[in-house]
């Protein structure tokens, strides 16, 4: 048996197990194993000594930090923020602000009926384009502030100019595009 | 009433507070010099020693008797830091490493150790060993307990204790040869 094998048996013998066959005749032969078992001994000892870190003593004040009421406080609590949440001025404001829309001469913003219908139902998501193209607040931005666009693209370059004519159906928006080149 | 050499009877006071923090002195500093050994930290002790007695005091009219305070607050002694080190398992850790790598960089390997240095070597690495380890070794070593006792505490089988101090041992040593540049294997 190599010496690492008998590791396990010294750790048990120093635990107060009885040795293993053959512990004794090895350790009586081989120095590393006995050094070993000074070792562990010594460890086990230094284990013993070490002090205690000083603490402070506790201090009891009953249950501290913990907060423990009887059902009949469960109930009440439970019945006070019932009021609070259905009392009619708590009530929050079911429509959401509205969204401001900068519309240029000649296009109507959203009617109002058409505004409701879309905060009613559920808005539906969209498939993902894969075509790489400026997003909806993009093409706005670019119909009604063409001045900035010519700063923004670099000369040489074309780009298409949209209008957007929106339609009663919110989900129906009418592109028209044409081409201009800025040198 | 006290008894001679026991701890005081829980039952009686059950609504005596005085009796009660009576106990809780007589019985904090073993209880958080417990509960350090096995979280390495004296915050965690504290808080353990405080959930520890909160929870004695309410369940102190499921106690039997007198001799039944101290095996109990052991017993949740132990499973509190066990909860409480399996949810702080990394920062655990990273607190280690910091404690062995400081008294690394300030013992040198070719020279002794300064006494304190090595205390906290010890403890640095005994917070370096598994949790089950740790603790089969604190119950065994420190607290005195039987294989049989450490078995009762952690839910296990006898054996299954005698191999988790075996390799704590073994690891404690190759520890602490290692940071104390003591020669050996």
């Amino acid at each position: 048996m190599s010496c690492e094998k008998w590791e396990e048996p010294i750790a048990l013998l120093v635990d107060g197990e009885p040795p293993a066959d053959g512990l004794a005749e090895h350790l009586e032969r081989c120095a590393t194993c006995s050094q070993l078992l000074q070792d562990l001994r010594a460890d086990q000892i230094a284990l013993r000594t070490v002090p205690e870190l000083d603490v402070a003593p506790l201090q009891w004040t009953g249950r501290r930090g913990r907060i423990r009421t009887g059902w009949w406080a469960t109930a009440a609590i439970a019945a006070g923020l019932a009021i609070v949440f259905a009392w009619p001025g708590n009530r929050p404001d079911p429509l959401p602000p509205q969204p401001k829309w900068d519309n240029p001469p000649g296009l109507s913003p959203p009617k109002p009926a058409v505004a409701a219908k879309i905060r009613k139902k559920p808005r539906r998501i969209a498939p993902k384009k894969q075509i790489d193209s400026p997003a909806r607040d993009d093409w706005a931005q670019i119909l009604f502030e063409p001045p900035e666009l010519e700063k923004r693209l670099p000369r040489g370059s074309t780009s298409e100019v949209a209008m957007q004519i929106q339609t009663s159906n919110p989900d129906v928006v009418i592109l028209l595009l044409k081409e201009e080149r800025f040198e | 009433m006290t008894v001679d050499g026991a701890l005081p009877g829980v039952q009686p006071m059950i609504d005596d507070v005085a009796a009660f923090e009576a106990l809780v002195r007589q019985n904090d500093r073993w209880i958080v010099a417990l509960a350090s050994r096995l979280t390495g930290r004296v915050e965690d002790a504290q808080e353990v020693a405080q959930e520890a007695f909160s929870r004695l005091h309410a369940n102190r009219k499921s106690i039997g008797s007198d001799e039944q305070v101290r095996p109990w607050l052991r017993t949740v002694t132990v499973n509190l830091c066990r909860d409480l080190a399996r949810k702080r398992a990394r920062s655990l850790v990273v607190v280690n490493e910091e404690c062995v790598a400081r008294a690394a960089v300030e013992s040198n390997p070719e020279t002794h150790a300064s006494h304190r240095q090595r205390e906290e070597i010890l403890r640095a690495a005994l917070l370096r060993l598994s949790e089950k380890e740790r603790t089969a070794l604190v119950l065994r070593e420190l607290e005195g307990l039987t294989t049989m006792e450490v078995a009762t505490i952690n839910g296990v089988t006898e054996a299954a204790v005698r191999g988790d101090i075996m390799r704590a041992r073994l690891k404690l040593r190759k520890l602490l040869a290692k940071r104390l540049g003591r020669e050996g294997q």
